[in-house]
C-alpha cells in the first residue's frame, strides 16, 4: 500500500524499480544538475541530488584578487539577480570600513534591486510554465524581462553582468531620462501581469499540476533552512526588508505577500505578488529619489562649481593684492571668507570619504552581510586581515538550501511533479555551484 | 458503349474509369489482355486503380501538407508568441522547411551500441506508414453524377462500405511503432515515453471511437462517403449533428483526437521537460524525420476526419439548404451509396436556370476540395492555437480524464443520440423537419429533459468531485 496525493493504490505486483539519472544534462534543471532518481513505475522513490557540475571556485577567487579585482566575478555567481550579489558584497565591506552610503545611492540601488526582482521572477515565471508544457508564457515573460534589462543596459552598460555598484558608492550616476524610461516600464507592467495571471492562475490544468503539490511545512523550512518565496508560500512572513530592514527599504510602504498552503500553487502566488509589492516600491523610491534628475544634479553642481571658483580667484587676487602690498577689493576680501557651497550629501553618488579602489584595504576583522534575494537569503561571510585580498570570503546562496528540501518534497510522489515542484523552488544552479 | 456497360456492370464503374481501361487495354501492349467486361476482372483493376489513387493521393497530399503545416505550426506559434517566425529561407521563410528536411537527410544515423537495431529502425516505419495509408481512406472530394450515370468517381483512394472501421483499426497500429522505439532506444526516458504512448494510446481510442459510433449511428452508415452525404440538410453544412445535435460528440472526438496524435496539452510520450524527447529521444537522421513527418501527417488525417464526421466534408457550408429563395442543392442527383455533387457551382447553375451539368466537372472537383482543405486548415489551426496556450497534463490526470469523464461522456452520447434518431430521423427538406417535429414533440422534450439532467448532471457530478479533491487536499495538509 502507499499513498499517492491521497489516492490508496494496493500492489499485488512488485515490480524492479528504475533508476533514472536526471541530468546533468537535462531540458527542464535548469543548469547541470543531476538527480538520481530511483522510479517505481511513475512513482519518486527516492532522489538524491547531486550538485557540483558548475563549480568555478568563486570563493577560491576573492582570496587571490583584490576587493576591486574581484568584483567582476560576484555576477557570475547568480547571474539572474547580480544586483543582490553586489550590494550583499559591497555592504560586507562597506560595514567592515564603516563608511556610511549617500541616499541617493541607497535608493538607486534599491531601485535596480527591486527592478531585479522583477526581472528574476519574470524568468522563473516563463521557465516554470515551460515545465509544466506552456510554451507561450515562456515568450511572453522574456518580452517584458527585455523591457528590463534594457533599463539595465542604460544603467549599467551590460544585460546580465552589471558590475554597477562600487564599494561606498555607484560606479556613475543613472542617465539622463533613465527615470522617465523606468516609469514607462513600471506604469505597463501591471497590465502584463494581470494578462498573464489570466492566462494562468485559473487555468484547470495548472491548478490541477500545481494545487496540493510539492507541500512543505514551516518546521521542514526551518530545518533545511528554506527562505525566501518558498517560506513565505508556509504562512511566514519571514522577510529581511521588513524584518531587518537595510538599505532604505524601512523607508518605503510595502507589504510582505504570503500564503499559508505551502504548496507549488502557494509558491507560484507569491512570487506573483512579489512583483506587484516590487513595482510600488519602485513607484515610491522613484517619487523620493534624492536629487531627482540627474540634469538638475548637474545644474546645480555647476551653479556651484562657479561660485566655488569665483570664491578662488578672489581668494587668489587678494593674495597677490597682498604679496603686492596693495589693499585688496573689499567685494574680494568679503567672497573670500564665504564658504563655498556644497551639494546635499545625500545627493551624492559616492560617499564622503572617496575610496581608492586599487589599494582600498578594510580594517582587519570579519562581517556577515545577509539580503533577501529573489530566492532567499543571500549571505557574504567576510574575513579581512587588513591586505587588499580578502583572507576568506563564504557565500550563502538560497538555491543551495532550497534545493536540499527538493528530496524530502519528491518522495512518494510522480515523476512529472518533479518538475512542477523543483520548477517552483526556482534553483539556480551556478549559485548552488558557486 | 454505355448501353452494353449497363448490362455488364455489376461495380457501377463510372464512365471515365471503363474508358480510361478501354484505352489502355486497345493502346498499351501487353494489357490487352484486359476484358473490362468480365466483372471479376473489372474488380482486379477497381482494386489496381485504387492502389494507385492511393499511391497518388497519399504521397501528392500528404507529403505536401506535412511540409506546409510545419512552416504553418511555426508560424502560428511565432505569432502566438509576437515572434516573427523563420523568415529567411526563401519568401517568407516559405522555404524553411524543404531546408530542413534536406539537412535531416543528410544527417548521420546515429546508433548507440545496445540498441536493437532491427525494432529500433522498424519502429518509425511502423509509426509511419499506417498514418499514410489512413490519407486515402479520406473522402477529398464526391462523385459526380449526371442523368443518374456518374462521371467522375471522386477523389478517394480506398472506398469502403466500412471505412470507419478500418480508419480506426489502422490509426492504433502506430502505436506499436511508438512502443518498438522506445523500447529499442536502450534509453530510459524512450521507454518511459513508449510506455505512456500505449497506455494514453489505449484510453484516447475509446472515447474517439464511442464518438464516432454516434455519428455511424445516426447516418447509418460506416461509409465516409455516406457519412459526408447524410449532413446535407436544410439548413446546410449545420442542418446535421455538426451544430445542434451532436456538440458533445464533437467535442469528444476533438479531445480525443488531439490526444491520439500526442499533441499539447496530451503530448506526454514525448514531454520535452520531463522525457528530453520521449520515445524519439535516440533517433536522428531520416529516421527521426519519419517520425515528425508521421506526426503531422496524423494530425491532418485527424482534423480531415473531424471535418468529415461533422462539418460536412467537402460539401459546401450551404449544401441542401434553402436560402433566399434558392435551393442550394445541386440537381445532379447521386446514385445511391455514392455522393452527389453538393458545391456552389452546381447551385449556381440552379439559380442562373442554365441546364444542369453545364459547369465543368472539373470546376466542381476543385471547389470540393477547397472546401475541404479550408476547413482542414481551419482545425489545424485550432490545434496549433491549442499548443500555444495550454500546459501538459501529468499521466494520472490524463487517464482520469479519459476513462472518468471522457468514456461515460460518450456512453451517455449514444444514448442521446439515439434518442435523437427516433424523434427527429435525417431528413433532406425542411418541410418534412418542420413536421417531425412537431408530431414528435413530447419525444422531444424528454429528449431535452434527458439532455440537461443527463449532461448537465454529469458535468456538475464531475466538477463537484474535482473541487472536493482539491479541496480535502487542502485540508490534509
Amino acid at each position: 500500500m502507499s499513498d499517492i496525493q491521497g489516492i490508496t493504490i494496493e500492489r499485488d505486483i512488485q515490480s524492479e524499480d528504475m533508476v533514472v539519472n536526471i541530468g546533468p544534462q537535462h531540458p527542464s534543471t535548469h543548469g547541470v544538475l543531476r538527480l538520481v532518481t530511483t522510479l517505481n513505475g511513475e512513482v519518486v522513490k527516492n532522489m538524491e541530488p547531486v550538485v557540483g557540475y558548475l563549480h568555478r571556485s568563486k570563493e577560491k577567487m576573492g582570496e587571490n584578487r583584490t576587493f576591486f579585482q574581484y568584483q567582476p566575478m560576484i555576477d557570475r555567481v547568480e547571474y539572474l539577480s547580480a544586483f543582490y550579489d553586489h550590494y550583499v558584497y559591497c555592504t560586507a565591506l562597506e560595514t567592515l570600513a564603516g563608511l556610511d552610503i549617500p541616499k541617493r545611492v541607497q535608493y538607486i540601488r534599491m531601485i535596480t534591486m527591486e527592478l531585479n526582482r522583477i526581472s528574476s521572477h519574470l524568468l522563473w515565471f516563463g521557465t516554470f510554465l515551460l515545465d509544466l508544457g506552456a510554451t507561450s508564457p515562456f515568450f511572453y515573460a522574456f518580452r517584458d524581462r527585455e523591457k528590463i534589462l534594457k533599463l539595465f543596459e542604460d544603467i549599467s552598460g551590460a544585460r546580465m553582468m552589471y558590475n554597477y555598484y562600487r564599494i561606498g558608492g555607484l560606479n556613475a550616476d543613472i542617465p539622463d531620462g533613465w527615470i522617465e524610461d523606468v516609469r514607462r516600464v513600471i506604469n505597463e507592467l501591471p497590465k502584463r501581469f494581470a494578462e498573464y495571471e489570466a492566462i494562468v492562475n485559473k487555468n484547470p490544468i495548472v491548478m490541477d499540476r500545481c494545487i496540493g503539490i510539492g507541500i512543505i511545512n514551516t518546521e521542514d523550512c526551518l530545518k533545511y533552512g528554506v527562505t525566501g518565496p518558498a517560506l513565505r508560500a508556509c504562512g511566514v512572513a519571514q522577510d529581511l526588508r521588513k524584518t531587518n530592514p537595510y538599505c532604505s527599504y524601512d523607508e518605503v510602504d510595502f507589504d510582505v505577500p504570503t500564503s499559508t498552503d505551502g504548496d507549488v500553487y502557494a509558491r507560484y502566488q507569491v512570487r506573483i505578488q512579489e512583483m506587484y509589492e516590487s513595482l510600488r516600491i519602485v513607484h515610491q523610491a522613484l517619487d523620493n529619489l534624492p536629487g531627482g534628475e540627474p540634469a538638475d544634479i548637474r545644474k546645480l553642481q555647476a551653479e556651484y562649481d562657479a561660485v566655488a571658483t569665483e570664491i578662488k580667484e578672489a581668494k587668489k587676487r587678494v593674495i597677490v593684492a597682498q604679496k603686492q602690498e596693495t589693499e585688496p577689493e573689499p567685494a574680494d576680501v568679503k567672497k573670500m571668507e564665504e564658504e563655498p557651497p556644497e551639494l546635499d550629501k545625500d545627493w551624492r553618488i559616492q560617499g564622503k570619504k572617496k575610496v581608492n579602489m586599487v589599494s582600498f584595504k578594510p580594517p582587519v576583522g570579519e562581517c556577515m552581510s545577509l539580503v533577501e534575494s529573489p530566492r532567499g537569503f543571500l549571505g557574504c561571510y567576510l574575513i579581512s586581515d587588513g591586505s587588499p585580498k580578502a583572507l576568506r570570503i563564504k557565500w550563502r546562496g538560497a538555491s543551495y538550501s532550497n534545493l536540499s528540501i527538493l528530496p524530502s518534497m519528491m518522495i512518494g510522489n510522480l515523476y512529472p511533479d518533479l518538475m512542477a515542484v523543483f520548477g517552483s523552488l526556482d534553483v539556480i544552479l551556478p549559485e548552488v555551484d558557486r | 458503349m454505355t448501353v452494353g456497360l449497363n448490362v455488364m456492370n455489376p461495380y457501377q464503374l463510372p464512365d471515365w474509369f471503363i474508358q480510361l481501361h478501354v484505352w489502355v487495354s486497345e493502346n498499351i501492349p501487353g494489357l490487352s489482355f484486359i476484358d473490362i467486361m468480365d466483372p471479376w476482372q473489372q474488380a482486379l483493376m477497381l482494386f489496381v486503380w485504387g492502389v494507385v489513387l492511393f499511391v497518388l493521393i497519399s504521397f501528392g497530399v500528404a507529403k505536401p501538407s506535412v511540409v506546409f503545416m510545419v512552416l504553418m505550426e511555426r508560424k502560428v506559434l511565432a505569432w502566438v508568441t509576437q515572434r516573427k517566425g523563420p523568415n529567411r529561407v526563401g519568401p517568407w521563410g516559405l522555404l524553411q522547411t524543404i531546408a530542413d528536411g534536406v539537412k535531416l537527410l543528410f544527417k548521420e544515423d546515429v546508433m548507440t551500441p545496445g540498441q536493437d537495431k532491427l525494432l529500433f529502425t522498424l519502429g518509425p516505419v511502423i509509426f509511419f506508414l499506417p498514418v499514410f495509408v489512413l490519407f486515402a481512406l479520406v473522402p477529398f472530394t464526391g462523385a459526380i453524377a449526371q442523368d443518374g450515370e456518374i462521371v467522375f468517381g471522386g477523389l478517394l483512394g480506398i472506398g469502403l462500405p466500412v471505412g470507419a472501421l478500418l480508419l480506426f483499426a489502422l490509426s492504433s497500429i502506430s502505436v506499436i511503432g511508438m512502443v518498438l522505439a522506445g523500447w529499442a532506444s536502450n534509453n530510459k526516458y524512450s521507454l518511459i515515453g513508449g510506455m505512456r504512448s500505449a497506455a494514453q494510446a489505449i484510453s484516447y481510442e475509446i472515447p474517439l471511437v464511442l464518438a464516432v459510433l454516434a455519428v455511424v449511428l445516426y447516418a447509418g452508415s460506416m461509409n465516409l462517403m455516406d457519412i459526408v452525404e447524410a449532413q446535407r440538410g436544410p439548413l446546410g453544412m449545420f442542418s446535421w449533428f455538426g451544430i445542434f445535435l451532436m456538440p458533445l460528440s464533437f467535442l469528444i472526438f476533438l479531445i480525443s483526437s488531439i490526444a491520439e496524435v500526442n499533441r499539447i496539452p496530451f503530448d506526454l510520450p514525448e514531454a520535452e521537460s520531463e522525457l528530453v524527447s520521449g520515445y524519439n529521444t535516440e533517433y536522428s537522421g531520416m529516421k527521426f524525420a519519419m517520425f515528425f513527418l508521421a506526426e503531422y501527417a496524423a494530425l491532418f488525417v485527424m482534423c480531415a476526419l473531424t471535418v468529415v464526421f461533422f462539418f460536412g466534408g467537402f460539401m459546401s457550408p450551404l449544401a441542401g439548404a434553402t436560402l433566399g429563395g434558392i435551393h442550394w442543392t445541386s440537381t445532379l442527383v447521386g446514385t445511391p451509396g455514392l455522393i452527389a455533387g453538393l458545391s456552389l457551382a452546381s447551385a449556381l447553375e440552379n439559380m442562373l436556370g442554365v441546364a444542369s451539368g453545364s459547369v465543368a466537372p472539373w470546376i466542381i472537383q476543385l471547389e470540393m476540395v477547397s472546401w475541404m482543405v479550408l476547413k482542414i486548415y481551419f482545425f489545424i489551426f485550432f490545434a496549433m492555437w491549442i499548443r500555444g496556450t495550454l500546459p501538459r497534463l501529468k499521466p494520472d490526470q490524463l487517464m482520469g480524464f479519459s476513462w472518468k469523464f471522457l468514456i461515460p461522456l460518450s456512453l451517455l452520447n449514444i444514448f442521446m443520440v439515439s434518442f435523437w434518431r427516433m424523434w427527429l430521423p435525417p431528413v433532406k427538406d425542411l418541410e418534412s423537419m418542420v413536421a417531425n417535429f412537431t408530431q414528435n414533440m413530447p419525444f422531444g422534450i424528454v429528449w431535452a429533459l434527458v439532455l440537461v439532467v443527463g449532461i448537465g448532471g454529469f458535468c456538475w457530478f464531475m466538477s463537484e468531485l474535482q473541487t472536493r479533491k482539491l479541496k480535502a487536499r487542502f485540508t490534509q495538509s
